[in-house]
């Protein structure tokens, strides 16, 4: 425990000068905590102003950024989340990113000062949304990186006029959201309330280990989307909807744990 | 000499990771319009695209040219430009017209309570994008005038298809604008104008494109090189490409005000 403080207190000095992104992409990450921030208690949105001073959107990507300093690189290791065969949290003794996330949690439940505070909720907002990304889970000891190393989509045309985009696994989930071209965050937020709204009560429930669970589920049905590398443009199509759909559950989810710790 | 080759492998691997899929307007021209319509429709008509769409506008405004090359959706793939004849009238005896499927799917969507959910939301789908598709400068095909036919330019060297010139023309115009910068520049024209605009038929807005946009074969002839043309003619150009956004955006909503809200329709 003692351990963890230390890193946090490190991560504290930081967190007055740095403002990038690991996961989705920067655009997605400011999308969550800018959703999250509009499924807010007023308690819970008043302690948050409070203690960052500005937008959860604003602190969305600090950690990423933080992460790209040497003294900091552990954060990388982070973003991992680990299942067993049966989709149920594996990584109670890793480093990974649910485990972040509780100790995170629970320092910011006891809020001994606020400039360790300030480091958690930024660790929080950026780690929500980061373990609902398909991209860095490891199923039963495979990474889904080593299941697709590569993605290779078809533009879906016929011919010689049939192009290919070569994507890594953790490239094709951080540019979901590049598909809608010219949404700003606000235009995301907006939609993911009109297309989930009805949704919050169910997504948000439970805690961190069971959206881990439910993330595995997604995943699960993803491979079953894939059958391979090569993927048409059919099959694109059909899992963008299932990212937009995890970027809602980071968001709400995001603002249930928080609604919780600042009551 | 490697490490150049190294540098110029990842830019273009850079440059084709992205590309966006889109076309017609390109996905920023699209998303704009979609999102100007929805900035007016009526609070009826918003709520029941919403109910049906289960998004906002904007969300499906490029979903036809994600699916076109799709099973079961080839035959969307021409539905993307207006062919008109020597009269400049829309040709409607051919299916692949957006004017035409404009039509079709008012008509269609006259009784959209009889029909089913997905049904209406696959038409609202269509009509989020083909109403921007048809005024798009490149997208009326000029069948008996071989004069206006899509043709080579450079832009700074590059060489590049008129036709894609005008489908980017509004992220390269307003490079880095969001739906909103698009909304807040250009939707300015008072309720008077916006009802001008507004009358008529699709036929009718087909007809105005295809008299009006036979301009754009002057401003950009065939060979040019763009950033050698007179200052006055890219602004031209940027004016025509801005005026037909803001212009597809209001018809699009006078279309759905119509469908959903006609008592309310100022159309």
């Amino acid at each position: 425990m003692k351990r963890h403080m230390i890193r946090y207190m490190l991560l504290c000095m930081l967190s007055c000068t740095a403002a990038g992104a690991f996961a989705w992409n920067g655009l997605g990450e400011r999308t969550i905590a800018a959703f999250a921030q509009a499924n807010l208690t007023p308690e819970a949105e008043k302690r948050v102003t409070e203690l960052l001073g500005g937008t959860m959107e604003d602190n969305a990507s600090w950690l990423g950024k933080t992460a790209r300093e040497e003294r900091f690189s552990y954060i990388k290791r982070w973003k991992f989340v680990h299942l067993d065969a049966s989709l149920q949290y594996a990584g109670e003794n890793s480093e990974d990113c649910v485990a972040q996330i509780e100790r995170a949690a629970e320092t910011l439940r006891r809020g001994d000062n606020d400039s360790l505070s300030v480091a958690t909720l930024r660790t929080l907002i950026n780690l929500v949304g980061k373990m609902h990304s398909p991209s860095y889970y490891i199923i039963d000891g495979t990474p889904m990186s080593k299941q697709f190393p590569e993605i290779i989509i078809s533009n879906g045309k016929k011919g010689k006029k049939e192009e290919f985009t070569h994507r890594t696994w953790a490239k094709y989930w951080d540019n979901l959201l590049n598909r809608h071209r010219g949404f700003s965050v606000a235009m995301y937020v907006e939609d993911l309330g009109v297309c989930y709204g009805d949704m919050k009560e169910a997504y948000s429930a439970g805690g961190p280990r069971d959206w881990a669970s439910d993330m595995g589920r997604e995943c699960t049905a993803l491979t079953k989307l894939i059958p391979d590398i090569y993927m048409s443009r059919e099959t694109d199509n059909r899992l963008e909807p299932i990212g937009y759909k995890c970027v809602a559950k980071a968001g709400f989810r995001l603002a249930a744990l928080l609604n919780g710790i600042l009551k | 000499m490697k490490r150049k080759i190294i540098v110029l492998f990842w830019t273009a691997v850079c440059i084709v990771a992205a590309t966006p899929y889109v076309k017609g307007w390109n996905g920023v021209g699209h998303s704009a319009i979609a999102y100007i319509a929805e900035q007016h429709l009526t609070p009826k008509t918003e709520r029941e695209c919403r109910r049906y769409l289960k998004h906002t506008l904007p969300y499906y405004a490029s979903w036809m040219d994600h699916w076109r090359n799709c099973p079961g959706f080839e035959h969307t793939s021409h539905w993307h430009g207006v062919p008109v004849d020597a009269s400049l009238q829309s040709i409607r005896t051919e299916s692949n017209n957006a004017a035409n499927q404009i039509r079709h799917a008012c008509k269609r969507m006259k009784k959209y309570r009889r029909l089913s959910d997905s049904l209406v939301c696959d038409n609202l789908k269509y009509l989020i994008h083909m109403v921007g598709d048809m005024h798009c400068p490149s997208h009326t095909k000029y069948v008996d005038q071989p004069q206006y036919k899509n043709y080579n330019l450079r832009v700074k060297g590059k060489k590049t298809r008129s036709h894609s010139f005008w489908d980017s023309s509004p992220s390269f115009f307003h490079k880095g604008w969001t739906c909103e910068d698009f909304a807040r520049e250009l939707d300015t024209m008072s309720e008077t104008e916006i009802a001008a605009i507004c009358e008529g038929t699709p036929d009718d807005w087909a007809h105005e494109n295809a008299l009006a946009m036979r301009e754009i074969f002057k401003l950009l002839p065939a060979a040019c090189e763009y950033t050698d043309l007179p200052e006055s003619d890219k602004e031209r150009m940027r004016e025509i490409s801005d005026r037909q956004i803001v212009k597809a955006g209001y018809r699009l909503a006078a279309i759905l005000n119509g469908i959903f809200d006609p008592k309310n329709s100022k159309r």
